[in-house]
């Protein structure tokens, strides 16, 4: 018989016949396109998850650009502003503002008020002659025991001239007299734009390129269009507003250089990720319906220290713990007993026996139920934005990182491929192994001072697991993703000063 | 093209593109239309290739969901069917490629193989036959059903299965000497 002849009966006869399908199957594959449904997309796969870490990742670098921004433009606040306070009321108060590095002088003159300075790039200095004019005779800037600050605004298109932070403190310079009538400063920057101020008795009047002027109270300048003016004067009022603090000269360098140590604990929904590495899906359908997540919790002890603007970085030990409820019915007996029914007929004849056998089936079914858990010791290093204010009794942060998975242990039971119970117990068995897994961990949390050094916080979070943190030798590999609530302590150790 | 339904379900007669188009626009009773359709042949596909029974089930999962994911790629130009097919045949490759396939290498030419009569597989019924190929080792069973029931060249299974062409044919030919010899063994049995 030819090769070819012997593959065509193969061929004709297979190639149309119908095998039976499971009644089930359909089922299966409607559930499991629903399954395949994203339904969030950070939790299909890792490349997602990269995802994750890169948006953290960006969050966190947009807090500190925005931060160092806010700090830029700080630094346009003249930090070498000189103010010369005139008794003399009738004369005008000029204030000559450089591009200078730190050499401020303050210098009483009849009735101007000059600042000096050395230059450092004389193609950059801004030619600003801001004037304050004085329409009555009272009305005059002078030095007095209290403190409150006088910013001079750099204007300029080029920010390097100022590299350090510049609200200047001196003596409070008290307006005197209801009014400060027409006072303006005028500064002319080198794109020929012209703002001015006005003072007017608590009110300041900015007008720009000498078109619109608004007058706003105090409390209503961070509306002023400008951004870079809005920032300084929202400084200013924050200093008229908080006599107690003041931002420094060198604010740029400002550096909590205190340690921290939070305690928390957290309750946590965990959920789990099977994958199959060759095992086939029927069986993971089976474990996935014997075991069930339960609450988990994790509890640890972390480090915090400040490392630039406002990011912390945190890192610690903790442990957590995820379980779950294994329960499988599995038939654990049979028992089969045979009846033999005898009957015996009184005839005339004589007794007739009759025999009827029969058999009885019983199945006796087993119920195993435990809690399987999963343990681990884990390193979490985690970098935090806090937009914490020294006065303020209830700050915020928002914080992302990596938990590496240092050690993990496990006890309880799961099935095998052929729907046996096997142990999970670390010790004793080597149906799972462990690996070091990382999870990505993105949070915001929320503080709350009790003194001034102890606080309280609670952080919600959600925990991506990045890599396969056990693996099967039944074929697959699982990892865990969690949801929580964090409640903690933190203490500051020492207590050093800020500045 | 029309396709009768011969289930019990109330739908008497569909076209082909009308199917197609429903399971396209997702609606569940046209997938369920074309999944009872065609199943029970896809079934066989799977059988022939898979290890045991709930492997094939499992690749048949797997075959009519990437069928109802990619159906948008079907340019209705050839046999719908045909395209199916390919998909559940690739389907169960790559399922049989996540444990890694051996070729065996045994050499068998020594063994005599007594010539059977012409028509001797034509007298077993096709669950005989499905029997005999899944007796057969993974290598051989993979490329026997590739060529000789699928139609792939050989230079083809090579580039499937990344192997040479001539590896290909030498467990063709050593699956057709195995599938000779257990049909010599049920006539013996019969006898």
């Amino acid at each position: 018989m030819k090769d070819k002849q012997f593959d065509n009966i193969f061929k004709d006869k297979l190639n149309s016949y119908s095998s039976p399908v499971p009644a089930d199957m359909w089922e299966r594959i409607a559930q499991d396109k629903r399954k395949k449904r994203p339904v969030a997309f950070w939790f299909t796969n890792t490349a997602y998850g990269l995802y994750a870490l890169i948006s953290i990742l960006l969050i966190t670098g947009g807090a500190f650009v925005w931060k160092h921004s806010d700090n830029n433009i700080s630094n346009s606040i003249a930090t070498n502003s000189s103010i010369t306070n005139n008794n003399n009321s009738n004369a005008n108060n000029h204030i000559s503002k450089n591009s200078t590095k730190d050499n401020s002088t303050i210098k009483e003159s009849n009735n101007n008020v000059v600042s000096s300075g050395v230059n450092s790039n004389p193609d950059k200095e801004i030619s600003t002659s801001p004037k304050i004019e004085s329409a009555e005779n009272n009305n005059t800037i002078i030095e007095s025991e209290s403190k409150k600050a006088v910013v001079s605004e750099k204007v300029s298109s080029k920010k390097s001239i100022h590299n350090k932070t510049t609200l200047l403190l001196v003596k409070q310079p008290q307006i005197i007299g209801s009014k400060v009538a027409s006072k303006s400063s005028n500064i002319a920057d080198n794109q020929n734009s012209t703002i001015s101020y006005k003072a007017d008795a608590g009110n300041i009047v900015v007008e720009e390129n000498t078109e619109n002027i608004e007058t706003k109270p105090l409390s209503e300048l961070a509306l002023v269009k400008s951004d870079r003016i809005k920032l300084a004067l929202a400084k200013l009022n924050a200093a008229f507003k908080k006599p107690n603090h003041f931002d420094c000269p060198g604010d740029k360098n400002r550096q909590d250089r205190n340690w921290y140590l939070e305690v928390y604990g957290s309750p946590e929904y965990n959920f789990k990720s099977v994958t199959s590495n060759g095992t086939s899906s029927n069986y993971l359908q089976k474990k996935d319906s014997a075991e069930t997540m339960l609450m988990g919790f994790n509890f640890g002890v972390r480090l915090m220290k400040n490392i630039f603007s406002n990011v912390y970085l945190k890192t610690g030990v903790q442990y957590s713990q995820y379980n779950e409820q294994f329960s499988i019915q599995r038939e654990n007996e049979h028992i089969t007993t045979t009846v033999i029914i005898n009957k015996v007929i009184n005839l005339p004849q004589g007794d007739t026996t009759i025999s009827d056998t029969s058999t009885l089936t019983q199945v006796g079914y087993k119920y195993t139920k435990t809690v399987n858990q999963y343990r681990n010791i884990e390193i979490p290093v985690i970098l935090s934005w806090r937009n914490e204010k020294v006065d303020n009794l209830w700050n915020w942060s928002l914080s992302g990182g990596v938990i590496i998975n240092a050690y993990s242990w496990n006890n309880g039971s799961t099935i095998d491929t052929s729907l046996g119970i096997v142990s999970i117990n670390s010790k004793g068995s080597n149906t799972y192994t462990s690996a070091i897994g990382v999870s990505l961990m993105a949070a915001a949390s929320i503080e709350r001072k009790l003194t001034d050094r102890w606080a309280i916080f609670t952080e919600p979070y959600f925990r991506y697991g990045l890599s396969n943190s056990i693996k099967s030798k039944f074929g697959f590999e699982q990892k865990f993703n969690s949801l929580g609530i964090s409640l903690g302590v933190r203490l500051k150790l020492g207590n050093r000063q800020q500045y | 093209m029309k396709l009768s339904i011969s289930n019990n379900s109330p739908h008497d007669s569909f076209s082909e593109r009308e199917i197609i188009t429903g399971c396209l626009k997702g609606n569940v009773k046209y997938q369920k239309i074309l999944f009872e359709k065609y199943s029970p042949k896809f079934m066989t596909v799977c059988l022939r290739y898979a290890t045991d029974q709930m492997q094939a089930e499992d690749m048949l999962q797997d075959g009519f969901i990437r069928i109802f994911n990619h159906l948008d790629q079907f340019k209705f130009e050839g046999s719908f069917e045909g395209w199916m097919r390919r998909i559940v045949v690739n389907v169960s490759l790559k399922a049989l490629k996540k444990n890694r396939i051996t070729f065996s290498t045994d050499d068998d030419a020594g063994v005599q193989i007594p010539d059977t009569s012409t028509d001797a597989p034509s007298h077993l019924s096709e669950a005989e036959l499905l029997r005999l190929i899944k007796h057969l080792p993974t290598g051989y069973r993979i490329i026997f059903n590739l060529h000789a029931i699928e139609g792939f060249s050989h230079d083809e299974i090579g580039e499937m299965l990344n192997i040479k062409a001539s590896t290909s044919r030498s467990q063709l030919v050593k699956a057709r000497k195995m599938l000779q010899q257990q049909i010599i063994n049920l006539q013996k049995i019969a006898v």
